[in-house]
C-alpha cells in the first residue's frame, strides 16, 4: 500500500485500523464472554455490573474457577452429545465429500447430456431455506422407521452436498483437460483418472469444503432438535448444551452451558488448525476459480 | 509399430462446425507424418481422433488393419505427447513415466527397467525423483517424451510438443526427435502449425486447411511441386513471392506478362500446361520462390527492374524486399553483392522454377496428378 501523507492519510490509515479492530472485536466479543462467564461461579455471574474477567465479590480479587468445566465434562448427557456430534458431523463430511467428488468430477470433466440443467438444479437446492423441508422430512423420517442419527446424517447433507458438489465442480473445471486426455492414452479406466490423478489435485478444495461442511453440521441445531425428539440419547451437542437443566427448578445453569459452548469449539479450532495451509490454498481457488 | 489408414474421416462438432472433411489417406509402418496447416485447420482433431480422445462423426479408421472407430484411446496401443506436457504434477518424473506401465500391471523391475531406459536415452537420470514444478520447460517436454517411449507403443502422436520451447531448444529437439525416430523405428504423427518444423522433420507431410487435405508428399515435393497457391505459399520461408499475371500465347511461345516484366515459358512447360489442358488461360497468378530470382545491378532502362526497399541481412544469405512496379517481391541474394536500399536492380526469373496458379481456384497449372 501507498503511505499517504498529510491529515487525510492519517485518518485514512486511522479508519483502517479502527474499522479492524471493530470487526475483531465483533467478531471474538461473544467467545470472550463465554469463556470469561464459564470462568465464574453462580454468584461471580450475577455481579452488578459485570466483571469482564472473573473476581471474587468481595475482595475484586482475579480468582476464576474449574468448576463448570469439571461439571459439564461429567455430564453423562454432554458428554453423549459429544459422541454423536463427532459421528453424525464426521459421516456427513465423508458421505458429502465422496459423493461430492463423484459428482463434481462428471459435472466438471465429463461431457453428457442434461449436465447443465444438474448444475442449476444443485445450485438452487443450496438456496432451500431448510425450514420448508423440515416437517415434510420428519414426516418421511417416521415413515421409514430411520434412527435419530442416520435421519440427521441425511438431512445433513441436504444442505452439504450441493455445497461441496458446487465448490468442487469449478475446482475439477479448471483442472486441464489435457491431464486427464493424457491419463486415458496412458491406459487409465475414468475411474482410475479420477481417483489417481485428478483426486489428489483437488486436496486443498476437498480439505476446505470438507471443513466447511463438518462445521455446518457440527452447528446444526434445527433438524438436531426436531428429529431427536423421538430419541434423547441421539442428541447432538447443540441440543444437549440447550436442554442442560440448573440443580434447582427454574435455575438456568449459565455458567456451565458458558463451559460446554467453548468447548465445543475446540474441535473445529483444532481442525482449522491442522489444515490452515492446506485452507489457505483452497479457499481462493475454490472461490475465485468458481 | 503399425500403419494407419484413415479412409473419409468427417468430424462435425455439436455445434455444427465441421473441422475435417473427407480426409483420406494411408501411413506406412515406420512414417514420421506431420499434420501441418495453420490454426484452426483441423489437424489437431485429426490426430485427436488417431488416440480416440474425439470421436469420429463419420469414416473409419484403421490401426494394423483393424478397424478402431470404438475402441477406446486405452486400448489403442497409441502414447500422445501434448502441447502443454500434460505431466501429472503431482507424481515424480519416475511416477509419470511409469504411470502407463503400473497401470498395465507390468512387474516392478521391469517398469524400473524401461523407465530407467527411457531417462538414458532423454538425460533425464539425474531428475526421476524431482516434481514436475522442479523442472525448466525443455526437460518437462522430455519428461513427456519420455513417458511416451516407456510405453513403447505402436503409434507415437505428438500434438504441436515444441511450442513452448525458446527458438534454440526447438532446432535442437527437432533434431532429436528425428534421431529418436530413427532410433525406435516407429511410426510417428507429428501435429505443428510450423512449417519449418514439418519440413526437417516429416518424411511425408500432410498439408490440412479449412478441414480439407491440400497436399500428402515428401518435403522435396512439396516445396517443388505444390499442388495449389496455397500450399505454395504455406510452405518455405519466406515465402514464395505471387504476382498477378496474364498469359499470352502467340505462334507456341507462351509468356507470362505482369506489370513490369514477362518471363517466357520453356517448351516442356507449354508442354505440361497443354497436357493439363490450361493453355487457355488467361488470367494466372505467377509463383516464384525467393532463392529462384537472380538479382544484378540495373544499368538502365529495361524490362524486370525494381527498387530495394529494404534489405535483411542474415549472415549466409540476404533478403532483398523489392518493389516490382507496385508488387513487393523477395529475393534472396549472396551479401557480398552488397546491394543497398534505393539501388535499383535487374531481376531475372528462372523460369524453370517458375509456379502458376489458377486465379480462381488456386489451382497450380503445372501440377500433375501422379
Amino acid at each position: 500500500m501507498k503511505k499517504s501523507s498529510g491529515t487525510f492519510g492519517v485518518l485514512k490509515r486511522f479508519g483502517f485500523n479502527f474499522m479492524i479492530i471493530f470487526i475483531l472485536v465483533y467478531l471474538l466479543f461473544p467467545f470472550y464472554w463465554a469463556v470469561n462467564s464459564s470462568l465464574k461461579t453462580e454468584s461471580q455471574l450475577f455481579m452488578a455490573p459485570a466483571t469482564a474477567i472473573p473476581r471474587d465479590p468481595a475482595t475484586l480479587e482475579f480468582s476464576p474457577t474449574m468448576q463448570n468445566y469439571s461439571a459439564v465434562l461429567r455430564d453423562g448427557q454432554f458428554l453423549r452429545g459429544l459422541a454423536n456430534s463427532s459421528i453424525v458431523a464426521t459421516s456427513t463430511t465423508v458421505l458429502a465429500l465422496i459423493a461430492g467428488s463423484f459428482a463434481a468430477f462428471a459435472l466438471g470433466k465429463l461431457r453428457f447430456r442434461g449436465r447443465r440443467p444438474a448444475l442449476y438444479l444443485i445450485l438452487a437446492m443450496t438456496m432451500f431455506p431448510q425450514v420448508t423441508v423440515l416437517t415434510g422430512l420428519y414426516a418421511v423420517i417416521t415413515a421409514l422407521g430411520l434412527s435419530a442419527r442416520v435421519s440427521m446424517i441425511f438431512a445433513y447433507m441436504i444442505f452439504t452436498l450441493p455445497f461441496t458438489t458446487w465448490v468442487l465442480t469449478s475446482f475439477f473445471k479448471e483442472l486441464p483437460d489435457a491431464l486427464m486426455e493424457s491419463a486415458q492414452v496412458d491406459g487409465a479406466t475414468t475411474f482410475q483418472t479420477f481417483k489417481s490423478i485428478l483426486l489428489p489435485l483437488t486436496a486443498p478444495a476437498l480439505v476446505t469444503t470438507g471443513l466447511l461442511a463438518f462445521i455446518a453440521a457440527w452447528n446444526e441445531y434445527l433438524f438436531a432438535l426436531t428429529f431427536t425428539s423421538i430419541d434423547p440419547t441421539a442428541r447432538t451437542v447443540p441440543v444437549a448444551i440447550a436442554y442442560f437443566a440448573g440443580a434447582v427448578a427454574r435455575q438456568e445453569p449459565f455458567g456451565e452451558i458458558m463451559a460446554a459452548a467453548s468447548l465445543v469449539t475446540v474441535p473445529l479450532v483444532v481442525l482449522v488448525l491442522i489444515f490452515q495451509r492446506r485452507i489457505v490454498t483452497g479457499l481462493p481457488a475454490g472461490a475465485v476459480k468458481g | 509399430m503399425a500403419s494407419l489408414n484413415l479412409v473419409d474421416i468427417n468430424k462435425v462438432f455439436p455445434n455444427g462446425f465441421v473441422a475435417v472433411k473427407d480426409v483420406n489417406f494411408q501411413i506406412e509402418d515406420k512414417e514420421f507424418i506431420v499434420l501441418v496447416g495453420p490454426s484452426g485447420c483441423g489437424k489437431s482433431t485429426v490426430l485427436r481422433m488417431i488416440a480416440g480422445l474425439e470421436e469420429i462423426t463419420s469414416g473409419e479408421l484403421y490401426i494394423d488393419d483393424e478397424l478402431v472407430n470404438d475402441v477406446s484411446p486405452k486400448d489403442r496401443d497409441i502414447a500422445m505427447v501434448f502441447q502443454n506436457y500434460a505431466l501429472y504434477p503431482h507424481m515424480s518424473i519416475f511416477d509419470n513415466m511409469a504411470y502407463g506401465l503400473k497401470l498395465r500391471k507390468m512387474p516392478k523391475e521391469e517398469i524400473k527397467k524401461s523407465v530407467e531406459n527411457a531417462a538414458s536415452i532423454l538425460g533425464l537420470q539425474d531428475l526421476l525423483d524431482r516434481k514436475p514444478k522442479q523442472l525448466s520447460g525443455g526437460q518437462r517436454q522430455r519428461v513427456a517424451l519420455g513417458r511416451a517411449i516407456v510405453r513403447d507403443p505402436k503409434v507415437f502422436l505428438m500434438d504441436e510438443p515444441l511450442s513452448n520451447l525458446d527458438a534454440k531448444l526447438r532446432v535442437q529437439t527437432r533434431a532429436e526427435l528425428s534421431k529418436l525416430h530413427l532410433r525406435l523405428a516407429t511410426t510417428f504423427i507429428y501435429v505443428t502449425h510450423d512449417q519449418t518444423e514439418a519440413m526437417t522433420m516429416g518424411t511425408r507431410i500432410v498439408v490440412l486447411k479449412d478441414g480439407l487435405v491440400q497436399q500428402i508428399a515428401d518435403p522435396t515435393t512439396l516445396y517443388k511441386d505444390p499442388i495449389n497457391q496455397f500450399v505454395a505459399g504455406f510452405i518455405g520461408s519466406p515465402q514464395m513471392n505471387f504476382i498477378e499475371a496474364g498469359l499470352s500465347d502467340s505462334n507456341g511461345k507462351v509468356s507470362v506478362d505482369f506489370k513490369g516484366g514477362r518471363v517466357e515459358l520453356k517448351p516442356e512447360m507449354v508442354t505440361s500446361l497443354k497436357n493439363n489442358d490450361r493453355l487457355g488461360e488467361k488470367d494466372v497468378i505467377l509463383g516464384i520462390r525467393p532463392e529462384h530470382l537472380d538479382v544484378t545491378r540495373a544499368d538502365g532502362e529495361e524490362d524486370n527492374v525494381a527498387t530495394v526497399e529494404v534489405t535483411e541481412l542474415l549472415g549466409s544469405e540476404t533478403y532483398l524486399f523489392l518493389d516490382l512496379n507496385g508488387n513487393t517481391i523477395i529475393a534472396r541474394v549472396d551479401p557480398t553483392l552488397n546491394i543497398q536500399v534505393h539501388d535499383r536492380v535487374k531481376v531475372l526469373f528462372q523460369v524453370e522454377n517458375v509456379h502458376l496458379f489458377d486465379r480462381e481456384t488456386e489451382a497450380a497449372l503445372f501440377y500433375e496428378a501422379k
